[in-house]
This record gives structure tokens, C-alpha cells and sequence, in this order.
């Protein structure tokens, strides 16, 4: 038979239970804003039942401890789509650069007196050329000629360096999210020991919720893979599997210089880089710009620059200039330029002519007033010289060719974006915290508190009952 | 059903978006261009390349064209004072040989001839911004020399047969200049040879046998000058005409560029209102639930 005390142990475990329930939902409201952060909701067990004399007596509840409300599919997921968005989101920023450099492309009108970029650049030029047929041996159409090659050359070399340093400060960037991807590793790597010594079998909580803030990070620098293994530790690779956490060890990523750029090199002294481009993150987006989108836009500028250059340099030699000398090389180029290997040509192209009077306007052999040459070299203009397309076509074509890149990566950015606000609201409303739910479960609590309280007072009053055998004055509590 | 309790914060980012969305029709309103960057409209972009080289070819080519008018009108009024000058010298000729005048009238015939030679010689060596027009390629020395330690004198031809041509932007090919020896000493129509010929033959104050041949060669010769006239003619009427579908296609270009480009308006104004309303409401709404919580109607 169940006695009072019985009765009495119930109500002071209820009452501790209760207690413990609400001092989770004061960390709860606590942490509404803490980033990481996963709601922990209390879970009670029903205490074992006694049997006596065949007659089951429930022995009331207990607190066994918070559960996070976490769901690791989803975080993983979360981890995708972040290192996706942070990818196109880096790799749009550096594009915006590059293709604020070709703005000019889009204003309208011929004014010739500002720099509206490459694409008026080589109409001026071609147009001076044009305006020499005329009267080839006017010196002032002559002295247009330089200074139009001039202004196109210093518009080459201007936006090849822009170019050059937006990848330097990219590759420096790459540095610098590696560096700071290195000590998110080791940071996980410690957190994988203390959780697989406190919690190997089960949600380690706090310390669950560093890690996995620490893999949101770490999946906005870069693309990572995670694998949980025994103990609850985890395993962390790149996209392409090289080793970076395995349980308590990390292993750093380490860079080094490779054909001017840096190189990043796994534990086992791989080159990582290609798997890290591909990976995604920050780290991933600006590897493809750094890569990919930089060089392609510098070998256009250099094919352009080359052909411009090597085609006219070639009409200038065939021809006699104003003093009646064969023609010399207008443009100067790197030595080891060639039309399959333009490397450099934009950043290193020059006017190497200095007297107006070099420009070979006349045939070979001809006098100063032939103007056969020079309608030759005008016509470069209209011939398919780069890319089986003329010079202001080339221009045109990579234009839009960056143009629409641009576009591309900025609407998958926005889809991207879309898809992870879509993830982080499932993530929030499983593992957020909801004040609204805080504040019933506070108000149930404190209920169920009060319930417990006074079944407490009751059973007292049950109890100086029975110890007074009925008599009501004798002793009280 | 559980929400995202942090729906706010998504409601935040909808607040950037629409206010980017509003930076940018500020800024089309601003530029009147509706294109401001690549990416706005890469095709776009690209074809304002192609049009903008287009216009500034088209622009240089009209400066061109009126230097150049300027140029061939220098040789056609030049060719005109050549003609004028022979038809005096042809009736000069002509009263010479009509046998009436005495020997010092022929004397001074010849001299008066003389006179037309040089200038013919000079107008042959006429310059246009520095330049011998009638020299072929030879445009830094002159055309003609004039050898009177002979008689009868003659006239040496310094340039070359060089013909240049301008190319108009959609590739015409306009002739720009006749070289001097196929006007002036060109063969079966030797002008300089044939005045200088017909100074000769009256210096000596009697007519010579030849002086009536001469004088026919002189109005054949008059005549072949007035055709060479006609080609310099030809370039005037052909490089106006070109100058003018020039600018024609420049003002249909031009047109085409500003379709391209240009912003429309009312549509920009229209989107910008509605992205405005759109933040106002968002603005309110944040501001009406971020206040609300269960906890405000706890009893305390």
C-alpha cells in the first residue's frame, strides 16, 4: 500500500522537475538572439511504477535533461547552400570590378574628348588613320595618329593593370580566408575531442551548437565535407576529400607560390587549389574570379591589343614614310608575344614611334602624297583580324561575353540566396527560438509548479491529520 | 505548424533588396540611360560598341570629306584658269597666223605666249596646304620645271602617275587627284610643249611652217584638259553625295543608339513608385511585429 511520503517524494520531484523545466526556458529566452544557437526543449520521463500487492502506484515524473532541437540533415544542407551562395556571391563582387572597368561601353555618342574606353579608342585610331588619306603628308593628321595609339595604348595598359591588381588583392584574399578557415579547423578539431569525451553518445548540446556554428563559417569561407564518426566526432574534408579534421587533429591548409599566384597544398603536400576553386565558399568564388574570369578577360584584352598592334606594325613596314624611308614598327609589344601566345600584349603595348613623319602613308617607294599604304591600314579596321572578327567587334563580343557573365552569376547568386534563406527559415523554425513558445511553456510551467506547490500544502494537511488521529488542535504544521 | 522565429530578419534583406532596386531606377532616372553598367544589358552593351565606332567613323569622315571638297575645288578652279589661259593663247595663236602682223607684233605674241606659258607652268605647280596637287605622289616637289636656255623651251615633268583615292566608309572609292603629265605634257596633248612650241615659232618675228599645226594641236589639247576637268568634277559631285548618305546613316545611327540606350521614363517612374510603396509597407510591417511577444500580456 502507497504511503503519504509516497505521495510527499512525488510532489518534491514534480517540483524539482518543474524548476529544472523552467531553468531551460530561462536559457532559452536567454539565447533568443545568441547566433548558433539551438533550442533546447526539457524532456521529462515518467518515473518507474511500484507494484504493490498487485496494484500499480505511477511514482510521478523527472527531468532527464534538454534535448537540442537540432537536425543534422539540415544543417548539412544549410552547409551546402551556403558554400554555393558565399561562391557566386564572392565571385560576383570581383566581376562587378571587372566590369566596372569596361562602363564606358555603354555610353552613348561619339564625344572624343573623354576616354569612353577600349571600344572609342580604337574607332579614334582607325579614324585617324582614315582621316590621313585625305592629305598624308599633313603633319597635324599625322600627329592625331600618335596620339590616337597613344591614348589607346595607355587605355590597354590601364585596364590590363587594373586587372592585375584585382587579382593580386584576390589572391591575397584567398590568403587571408584561408588563414582564418586554418583556425576554424583547429577550432573544431578541440571541440571534436571535448564532445567526444562529455557527449559520445549523444547530442553534445552547447558544445554541438560550436561546432556547428564553427561548419556555417567554415562553409562560408570554403567547401567543405563533413562525416560523423563514432564517438560523435567529426570528420571534415574539402569538396574533392582532402583531409582537414579528423577527430582532434587538424590539418592546416598551407599555401605557396606557383606561376605568380598563390597555391594551397593539403597535409599531404597536394595541390588542393583546383579542388578548393571548385569547392565553393568565399574562398571557391574568389579562386574561379582569380583563375578563370581574370585571365580570360586579360587574354582577350591581349589578343585585341596584339592584333591591333602586330597588323599595323606590319602595314606600317610594307609602306615609305613622309621622308621617303621604309616604314618602321609603330606599336611596340613583349618580345616573346606571338598571335597563339599573347601574353601581355594589353599591359605591355606601346608607341614606339616618336616623329609623326614614321607613319609610312605612301606604297613603298611611292611619294609623300601616295595615300595607298595608309587607306590600307585604315582598312584594318574592317577586317577580321582578332578572333575572325574585326578589332571593334572583337571589343564588342567581350563585352558582352563579360556583360552577360556578369548577369549569369548575379541571378544565380539571387536564386542561391533564395534557396538558403528557404533552408536557414527550416533550420529556425526547428532549432530557433520562439519567445511566443517560451512564454506558454513559462505560463504552463509556473502552473504546473503552483499545481505541485499546492499538493504539497494538501498533503500536510492530510498528514497533521492523520498525526492527530482526527483531534484538530493538538498539533499543527 | 513552427515558424522561423527570426522571420525578421528576412524581412530585413526584402528591405535591402528593394531599396537596390530603387538605387538603380534612381540611377537610370539620373543617367537617362537605362543601360549603366555591362550587365544591365550585356547585348545592348555590345551592339552600343559596334554603333558608337560606326558614328565617330562616320563623324571623322565628314571632316574628312570637307577638306577634301576644299582640296578638289583648288584643282577644278585651277583647271578652269588652265582653260581660260589657252583659249587666250588659242586666239593669240590664231591672229599670229592670219599673216597681217608685222614682225614686231608677232614678236610681242610670242612674248605674251610666253607670259600664258608661265602661268600655266604656275598653276601646273599649284600647292594645297603645302602640297603639289598635280605632282602624283610627289607632293613635296613641284611638278613641272621650265628649261628656257633651249628653244623652244621645255617643260620637265618632276612628279609621277600616282592616283589616290579615298575611301568612304561603306568603301566607295573616290579619285582625289590626276597627275600633273596626263593634264599637262600628256602625250598626243602636250600643252606646255605645245605653248612652248608656239613661243618659239613666232620669236623670231616670222611666223614658222609648224605655227598653224600647233595652233590646232593647242585647241585639241584645250579640249582633252576640260575632260581631265570632268574627273576632278566627278570626285566633287560623287564625295558630296558620299558626305550626305554619311549623314543620313549618322542621324538614323544616332536614332538607333538612343532607342538602344535610352531610358523610358514614365515605366522607370512607375517601377520606382511601386518599389517605394512596397518598402513603406515593409518598414510598417517590421515595425508593427517586431514589437509583439507573448511575454508582453504574461501577468506580472
Amino acid at each position: 500500500m502507497a504511503t503519504i511520503s509516497t505521495a510527499f517524494n512525488i510532489a518534491t520531484g514534480a517540483l524539482d522537475a518543474d524548476q529544472s523545466a523552467l531553468d531551460i526556458v530561462a536559457n532559452n529566452t536567454a539565447n533568443v538572439n545568441t547566433p548558433g544557437y539551438t533550442l533546447e526543449a526539457p524532456v521529462w520521463e515518467q518515473n518507474d511504477s511500484i507494484t504493490l500487492n498487485g496494484v500499480d502506484y505511477g511514482m510521478g515524473a523527472q527531468l532527464t535533461g534538454a534535448q537540442s532541437q537540432r537536425s543534422l540533415v539540415l544543417d548539412q544542407a544549410v552547409q551546402q547552400q551556403t558554400q554555393a551562395e558565399s561562391a557566386s556571391s564572392a565571385r560576383l563582387t570581383a566581376l562587378d570590378q571587372m566590369e566596372a572597368l569596361f562602363s564606358g561601353a555603354t555610353s552613348a555618342g561619339t564625344d572624343t574628348s573623354t576616354s569612353s574606353g577600349i571600344g572609342s579608342d580604337l574607332s579614334n585610331f582607325f579614324d585617324s588613320l582614315a582621316a590621313m588619306e585625305s592629305n598624308p603628308s599633313d603633319d597635324a593628321l599625322r600627329e592625331q595618329v600618335l596620339s590616337a595609339a597613344g591614348a589607346m595604348a595607355s587605355d590597354f595598359n590601364g585596364a590590363a593593370a587594373q586587372l592585375q591588381s584585382q587579382q593580386q588583392s584576390l589572391d591575397e584574399q584567398a590568403q587571408s580566408v584561408v588563414s582564418q578557415a586554418n583556425t576554424l579547423l583547429s577550432d573544431v578539431a578541440q571541440l571534436n575531442l571535448q564532445i567526444e569525451t562529455a557527449s559520445p553518445n549523444a547530442d553534445a548540446g552547447t558544445l554541438e551548437d560550436q561546432r556547428q556554428e564553427d561548419l556555417t563559417q567554415l562553409s562560408q569561407l570554403m567547401g567543405i565535407r563533413t562525416v560523423t564518426t563514432e564517438n560523435n566526432g567529426l570528420t571534415v574534408t574539402t569538396d574533392g576529400g582532402a583531409l582537414l579534421v579528423s577527430e582532434g587533429q587538424a590539418y592546416s591548409i598551407t599555401s605557396g607560390e606557383s606561376d605568380g599566384v598563390t597555391h594551397f597544398y593539403d597535409s599531404q603536400d597536394d595541390d588542393i587549389t583546383s579542388d578548393l576553386t571548385a569547392g565553393g565558399g568565399q574562398l571557391g568564388g574568389i579562386l574561379t574570379a582569380r583563375d578563370q574570369d581574370i585571365p580570360q578577360a586579360l587574354n582577350s584584352l591581349d589578343t585585341l591589343a596584339y592584333a591591333v598592334a602586330s597588323q599595323v606594325n606590319t602595314q606600317n613596314e610594307a609602306g615609305s614614310d613622309l621622308n621617303g624611308d621604309p616604314g618602321t614598327a609603330i606599336f611596340g609589344l613583349p618580345p616573346g608575344a606571338t598571335e597563339a601566345d599573347p601574353a601581355d600584349s594589353a599591359a605591355q603595348l606601346t608607341v614606339i614611334m616618336t616623329a609623326p613623319a614614321g607613319i609610312a602613308a605612301a606604297a613603298s617607294g611611292e611619294g609623300s602624297s601616295d595615300n595607298t599604304n595608309i587607306t590600307a591600314m585604315a582598312n584594318i579596321a574592317n577586317q577580321a583580324i582578332a578572333g575572325g572578327t574585326t578589332a571593334t567587334e572583337y571589343f564588342s563580343d567581350f563585352v558582352t561575353t563579360l556583360g552577360s557573365q556578369v548577369s549569369e552569376v548575379s541571378s544565380e547568386n539571387t536564386a542561391q540566396q533564395a534557396a538558403l534563406t528557404q533552408l536557414q527559415d527550416q533550420v529556425g523554425s526547428l532549432s530557433g527560438v520562439n519567445l511566443n513558445d517560451e512564454a506558454a511553456q513559462l505560463e504552463t510551467l509556473e502552473q504546473s509548479y503552483e499545481a505541485a506547490s499546492k499538493l504539497f500544502t494538501t498533503l500536510d494537511q492530510v498528514m497533521v491529520s492523520a498525526l492527530n488521529l482526527g483531534v484538530d488542535t493538538s498539533y499543527s504544521s | 505548424m513552427r515558424v522561423n522565429p527570426n522571420y525578421i530578419s528576412n524581412l530585413v534583406s526584402s528591405l535591402d533588396a528593394s531599396s537596390a532596386t530603387e538605387a538603380t531606377l534612381t540611377e537610370e532616372l539620373a543617367s537617362g540611360s537605362r543601360v549603366n553598367s555591362l550587365s544591365d544589358d550585356p547585348v545592348a552593351a555590345g551592339e552600343n560598341v559596334i554603333l558608337s565606332a560606326q558614328l565617330a567613323s562616320d563623324d571623322s569622315f565628314s571632316q574628312t570629306a570637307s577638306s577634301t571638297e576644299s582640296m578638289l575645288q583648288v584643282s577644278d578652279s585651277t583647271l578652269s584658269s588652265v582653260v581660260s589661259q589657252l583659249t587666250t593663247a588659242i586666239s593669240l595663236a590664231t591672229e599670229a597666223n592670219n599673216g597681217t602682223l608685222n614682225s614686231s607684233d608677232l614678236q610681242s605674241i610670242s612674248g605674251q605666249l610666253a607670259g600664258i606659258r608661265d602661268e600655266v607652268l604656275s598653276l601646273a605647280n599649284t600647292t594645297y596646304l603645302g602640297r603639289y596637287i598635280f605632282s602624283g605622289s610627289q607632293g613635296a616637289s613641284a611638278p613641272y620645271t621650265l628649261n628656257t636656255g633651249v628653244s623652244p623651251a621645255v617643260a620637265t615633268y618632276q612628279g609621277d602617275d600616282d592616283v589616290s583615292y579615298l575611301e568612304t566608309p561603306n568603301g566607295q572609292k573616290i579619285q582625289l587627284n590626276v597627275p600633273g603629265d596626263q593634264i599637262f605634257s600628256a602625250a598626243g596633248s602636250d600643252v606646255l610643249g605645245i605653248l612652248n612650241a608656239l613661243v618659239a615659232d613666232f620669236s623670231s618675228g616670222t611666223a614658222s611652217p609648224t605655227a598653224n599645226a600647233d595652233t590646232e594641236a593647242l585647241s585639241s589639247a584645250l579640249s582633252y584638259v576640260s575632260q581631265q576637268r570632268v574627273v576632278i568634277d566627278n570626285s566633287i559631285t560623287r564625295l558630296t553625295s558620299a558626305e550626305n548618305y554619311t549623314q543620313s546613316e549618322q542621324t538614323q545611327l544616332s536614332s538607333v543608339q538612343t532607342n538602344l540606350l535610352q531610358a523610358d521614363v514614365g515605366q522607370i517612374a512607375t517601377q520606382l513608385s511601386t518599389a517605394e510603396t512596397q518598402q513603406t509597407a515593409l518598414s510598417q510591417v517590421i515595425a508593427t511585429i517586431g514589437k509583439q511577444s507573448l511575454f508582453d500580456d504574461l501577468a506580472s
